[in-house]
């Protein structure tokens, strides 16, 4: 490369990089979450200013001079100079320019920063612009977070604008993540809206329970307690499960008081043991076989038992084994035996066959026979 | 704790190999099994175009990143023919239980014959930093003749600051 051809890079790659740098110095403190919560009276300065800036130049002004700017490089500096301004008066018109400008990371930097700014004034229009401009694991996040943002400030639109969107999987993700955050903080509202729209369908139980597990972080009590009901009245013992255990995860012995004190024996109950038994093995074990012993004897106590056992071999397979080994056979499932068998086997082939090796005769032993290590993929 | 990304930088990347993913006409009965953990890095920086992801998705997009780890005992194809292409990926989920949530970091396994398994399944590359509570989890996807579908998740029960 020629000298002067070298100079002429490097000046319009200092031209772009000053230029982004001019505004996105502006945008940093917004994006900076350190500095989130401190630093709102230090950033609304700039702001002013270089919304004035765009107020000197009006919008269809400066579309007329980036029209009229030929070299790409300049165009782009030229944006950048009033852009936060653009964005704040019309940020689907900036968006759009943006991406109409030739792919770079800065540009796409510029576009991020953009779309947040243009969230926290108009969140529908944020979405609709991503729904129109992104996609994949970069729209799937980005509608979420908007969403979210959306619920706190009107729970009630949101949903209204997500539902009335084709069914997708980036549009499910945001629905469900919105009803969670808006029941949150107006679980009532969000439950109405629920039984309200019989439109919404197939997506009915995964949004109650959201909206649940919403309420559940604010008032678990009164969440569980609606739960259900709720779950009674639609055969879904499942949903009723999954609110006690958002419970479990902020206060397990809490929620397994409640959950023997208050339900009596049945679906409901079995499958909130199941849930619990989950938590009790991921987070303290031993708690969770004494709880075992609090559980209605049968059914209830097996599917309980079986659950814990099952989850705590993925943690500690040889303390699972052993404790497995002193229940009565007709306690555990072949398939919860299949599983302390396999991650016994894959943590300790010896010691595991040792296990093996020193069950009575019974169903316990018929299982674990059954668990070879099959082949492994190299 | 945040930092200030002028203050610091982060030190791992990954290099991961993008695997071409073959789709199979039938969707595979694969599992996550065993032991399974994540680690995030302190550090996280903020990334313009992005990091290189693996599997389902090859970037995700401006936001802030740190250097983060993903392991599994055994990813099993229990089914009888061989499985497509594979997604090993961390994800926030708003609440335990919950179907869906932000995806932090994805990484590409290969397919798996009938039967098999991979053993000791590690994942080392960056993930978005949400700066958010959520609840974890692990969720292994294949790649079909229509597409990414999951397959199966661990949750961890403890909501953490990701």
């Amino acid at each position: 490369m020629k000298p002067l051809t070298q100079l002429a890079c490097a000046a319009t790659i200092a031209l772009i990089s000053g230029g982004g740098g001019y505004w996105l110095g502006k945008a940093q403190p917004g994006l900076t979450r350190a500095a989130q919560g401190t630093t709102g009276a230090a950033t609304a300065a700039p702001a002013a200013t270089a919304r004035n800036e765009v107020a000197a130049l009006s919008i269809s002004d400066l579309r007329l001079k980036l029209d009229a700017e030929k070299d790409p490089l300049a165009r782009f500096k030229l944006a950048l100079q009033h852009l936060e301004g653009w964005v704040a008066r019309n940020p689907a018109d900036a968006l759009d320019w943006l991406v109409s400008q030739p792919p770079s990371r800065r540009r796409d930097e510029v576009v991020r920063m953009a779309l947040k700014q243009f969230s926290e004034t108009d969140a529908r229009g944020a979405a609709e612009w991503a729904m129109k401009n992104l996609s994949g694991g970069d729209l799937n996040n980005s509608l979420i977070a908007i969403a979210n943002q959306w619920a706190n400030e009107n729970g009630q639109e949101a949903a209204a604008w997500f539902l009335k969107l084709p069914a997708t999987r980036e549009r499910d993700a945001a629905v469900e993540n919105m009803f969670f955050a808006w029941a949150s903080n107006e679980p009532a509202a969000a439950l109405d809206f629920i039984g309200a729209n019989p439109d919404i369908g197939t997506l009915s139980p995964t949004l109650r329970r959201a909206a649940l597990a919403g309420w559940a972080k604010s008032d678990p009590e009164a969440a569980v307690t609606a739960s259900l009901a709720t779950a009674r009245t639609l055969n879904d013992p499942a949903q009723f499960a999954n609110t006690l255990a958002n419970w479990a995860t902020m206060d397990l012995q809490a929620s397994s008081q409640w959950l023997l004190a208050k339900v009596p024996a049945g679906d409901p109950r079995t499958a909130a043991a199941r849930e619990l038994a989950a938590i009790y093995a991921q987070q303290a074990p031993a708690a969770g076989v004494t709880w075992l012993e609090k559980l209605a004897a049968g059914e209830e106590r097996n599917a309980a038992a079986s659950t814990l056992a099952a989850e705590w071999a993925r943690v500690g397979p040889a303390e699972a084994a052993k404790w497995a080994g002193t229940q009565n056979s007709s306690v555990l499932t072949p398939e919860a035996v299949s599983e302390i068998s396999q991650n016994f086997l894959r943590k300790d082939p010896a010691a595991f066959e040792a296990w093996r090796a020193a069950l009575p005769p019974g169903p316990t032993k018929d299982a674990a026979d059954q668990v070879g290590a099959g082949p492994e993929e190299k | 704790m945040k930092f200030n990304i002028s203050q610091l930088t982060i030190a791992a990347t990954a290099l991961l190999a993008a695997v071409s993913a073959v789709p199979e006409a039938k969707s595979a009965d694969l599992t996550l099994d065993g032991y399974g953990s994540y680690n995030l890095g302190d550090f996280d920086r903020y990334y313009p175009g992005g990091t290189r992801q693996g599997g389902r998705y090859r970037n995700l997009g401006a936001d802030y990143y740190r250097s983060a780890e993903i392991e599994i005992d055994a990813v099993q194809n229990h089914s009888s023919y061989r499985s497509g292409a594979l997604s090993f990926e961390l994800w926030a989920m708003p609440y335990y239980g919950a179907t869906s949530g932000s995806v932090l970091m994805t990484n590409s396994l290969r397919y798996l014959k009938a039967g098999r398994f991979f053993n000791g399944v590690y994942c080392r590359g960056t993930a978005i930093s949400l700066d958010e509570q959520a609840f974890p989890e692990l969720d292994l996807w294949e790649y079909t003749s229509s597409g990414w579908s999951f397959r199966d998740a661990l949750t961890f029960a403890d909501e953490e600051w990701l």
